[in-house]
């Protein structure tokens, strides 16, 4: 009789047991799910879409190792433009979009290859960081790569960014 | 002598660099190489004409072996991005065939001139020839420039260099990556051998043309860009040199800063007061 109680007794411990920490478990994972969700401003949920911008612009200054450009975009997003094209060596540079428009603004910054050849430069990179305020305030980068030209006799420059991006 | 561990004081230290860089070339030891770079004008976040130079000489009792290769290290920040410089391109064949004045104005970027040796029987003659770089169409995606020497027949013919700019993986430095092939002498004659070159890439005596109002109207193209601050030891430039017996040889320079835009120390706004 003894020894039934402390087997049901066993039983009961071990079921309470495995139910414990199926909850903690459970628990654990619904709070990662919360974090992420949280950290990734609410947009984990939300596929990702489309991106593709093509900026018209022109060479506003230029000066030891940097160039900026002001424009238009048409695409995705419509609005002004302005980049600005940080040299770091002969062949890499770091560029900087900024877009706006009536809804929000929107700042990219990316890192490129580049080459010359005569008057015109050739970059090829991607966009590394993306954000935005207003309706781009969740504006999260996917995976954008960006090529373009900079015409060194003309001024004129044009970039055409691709990808998928969280709106 | 020091042991380890313990610091020379300056005046030991300096008198220990001065013993080391006047220590002259042993017998069979591999060549040496000088290099100086000016920059006009040197005015930070400006455009500048750079001029570099190079000058080889063989270890002692040896002779100067044909060079295979040189590598150029622009100081950081520094490209044809930004510059005027190169608004055209020429190519190695229509230099060859027409000479300077087949490539369009806008290509030519710099000039300068080259000193080869040329064996003739038991003497070696001297001989300078006139280098010009011209902007080239990009290869591998790598921007392209030429050096062509004007080399008169029948001492030397005229030859094509190609120097790529290249940048190492995990590296911001550019560098203008020069293979030198042999430089064709007599026939069945041995190489001539490059000795030294002088060169400046820059506005200087260039003139471009550009349409205004339906005339064309010459202007002075901007040079290579200056970074906007003077990094501390000044604009550095190395040079490496490669041989075709496998001998290397390698030199470094500096443009101090302009007067006043020396960086200061540990970025204190006083930097170092007595």
């Amino acid at each position: 009789m003894l020894a039934g109680e402390v087997g049901s007794l066993r039983r009961l411990l071990v079921v309470s047991a495995a139910a414990l920490i199926a909850a903690v478990a459970f628990a654990w994972i619904a709070a990662g799910s919360m974090s992420a969700y949280a950290s990734d401003g609410g947009t984990a949920k939300a596929s990702a879409q489309n991106f593709e911008e093509s900026l018209r612009m022109r060479i506003t200054k230029k000066d030891g190792k940097h160039v900026a450009a002001k424009g238009s975009a048409s695409g995705t997003i419509d609005g002004k433009i302005s980049l600005k094209l940080h040299m770091v060596n002969g062949s890499k540079a770091t560029a900087t979009f900024h877009g706006h428009n009536s809804h929000g603004a929107i700042t990219g910054t990316g890192v490129a290859k580049y080459h010359v050849s005569g008057a015109v430069s050739y970059y090829t990179g991607k966009i590394t960081s993306l954000e935005g305020d207003g309706k781009y305030a969740h504006a999260a980068s996917r995976g954008i790569s960006f090529s373009g030209t900079v015409n060194r006799r003309t001024y004129r420059v044009k970039m055409s960014l691709a990808g998928r991006w969280h709106a | 002598m020091p042991r380890a561990g313990q610091r020379l004081s300056a005046p030991a230290l300096v008198l220990s660099l001065l013993a080391l860089s006047l220590t002259p070339p042993v017998a069979g030891a591999a060549p040496q190489a000088t290099l100086t770079a000016k920059l006009r004008p040197e005015k930070l976040g400006a455009a500048t004409a750079v001029s570099i130079a190079f000058h080889l000489q063989p270890g002692l009792g040896e002779a100067l072996p044909p060079l295979s290769n040189f590598a150029l290290r622009l100081p950081r920040g520094m490209g044809f991005a930004a510059s005027e410089l190169g608004l055209a391109t020429c190519s190695p064949s229509r230099l060859l065939a027409l000479g300077a004045g087949g490539c369009p104005r806008e290509a030519l970027m710099g000039n300068g001139s080259a000193q080869v040796r040329v064996p003739f029987g038991n003497e070696v003659v001297s001989e300078r020839a006139r280098v010009l770089i011209f902007m080239a169409k990009p290869v591998a995606e790598q921007t392209t420039t030429l050096f062509y020497f004007d080399g008169r027949a029948p001492v030397i013919a005229p030859i094509v260099l190609q120097s790529q700019v290249v940048t190492p993986e995990g590296s911001s430095d550019s560098i203008l990556e020069t293979p030198v092939q042999a430089i064709p002498t007599a026939p069945d004659g041995p190489e001539a051998t490059m000795v030294a070159l002088r060169s400046t890439i820059g506005p200087g005596s260039l003139r471009y043309y550009r349409r205004v109002g339906g005339r064309r109207v010459p202007y002075r193209p901007e040079g290579l860009s200056l970074p906007g601050r003077c990094p501390h030891g000044g604009f550095r430039f190395a040079a490496s040199f490669r041989f075709v017996d496998g001998s290397q040889a390698r030199a470094r320079t500096a443009v101090p800063c302009p007067p006043g835009q020396e960086p200061r120390r540990g970025g204190s706004k006083g930097g170092m007061r007595r």
